[in-house]
């Protein structure tokens, strides 16, 4: 003889609702589950936690670095290895602000995608994966990303 | 419920795939940013010569190789995940193809347009 269950409604706080019934089975040929739940998907007002944000700044800074990075790369590249004017015309391109800004927003893109990545790895090998670390890491991968990109730029435009 | 299986045999292979390039790539950055630590910003000369040099121009160019398909493999996932028309997915995907296999053409037309140093 099993011990009597306790009254649920006298366990949780009286703000949840509590259903003693089992909810109302759907006509047959309905395939639909209950509705009366409010959808709440407003992205801007959703405050996600922090491994989210940091996941999601892995992807932005991905497709970033897919479109304009490699193209801008390459082209970098091509340019400072064709000749030595065009070895000159990519430092003096280089000192105009909408050069730096996107190089520098790009810079950022680069150094989260390869701090959140290795974040991930870790992850993979089962490393940081109980809650209180898995936050602790995520916030230090968004201030190491910032950080470094400062750092990076700075030591550049020495 | 009716499940629709896919014979998605890929799926282990790119997971590795996409890490062990991550890797790769990674190493290589951090031996790159050493080198232009040790001499920063080169001119001209020392820089075509930096990567004028047969095994560095290899290694950049698998550098490379390893990017592009660690972006196909992250492209098509996102891609996946959030363009569910499959014709404007396909359609996507092709260009990202053919976008990368220009970009692989054209590395290997700017590290090997150098010449040896």
């Amino acid at each position: 003889m099993p011990p009597p269950r306790p009254d649920v409604r006298n366990i949780v706080p009286p703000w949840i609702t509590v259903y003693t019934k089992p909810l109302p089975v759907p006509p047959r040929g309905v395939q639909k589950l209950q509705t009366n739940r409010p959808t709440f998907l407003n992205l801007l007002k959703i405050r996600q936690p922090l491994p989210a944000v940091v996941s999601i700044l892995h992807r932005i800074s991905g497709v970033l670095l897919f479109f304009p990075g490699i193209p801008l790369l390459l082209y970098g590249l091509e340019m400072t290895l064709r000749s030595p004017e065009d070895y000159a015309r990519f430092q003096s391109l280089a000192g105009s602000l909408p050069f730096r800004l996107v190089a520098l927003l790009l810079l950022w893109c680069f150094l989260h995608h390869l701090c959140a990545g290795t974040r991930f790895l870790a992850l993979d090998l089962h490393l940081g994966g109980a809650l209180p670390q898995a936050r602790l890491t995520s916030r230090v991968v968004l201030a190491a990303g910032i950080t470094l990109t400062l750092l990076i730029s700075s030591w550049i435009l020495q | 419920m009716k499940r629709i299986v896919t014979g998605a045999h890929y799926g282990l292979r790119d997971w590795l795939a996409q890490r062990v390039t991550a890797v790769i790539m990674t190493i290589f950055v951090l031996c790159l940013a050493g080198t232009l630590l040790v001499s920063p910003l080169p001119d001209y000369p020392a820089w075509k010569s930096l990567l004028g040099n047969q095994w560095m121009r290899i290694a950049f160019f698998l550098f490379l190789i390893g990017l592009f398909w660690h972006a196909w493999i992250g492209i098509r996932n996102i891609l996946m995940d959030y363009v569910h028309a499959t014709g404007i997915r396909l359609a996507l995907q092709i260009g990202v193809i053919v976008s990368l296999l220009f970009y692989t053409v054209w590395s290997a037309e700017i590290l090997w347009a150098l010449g040896s140093a």
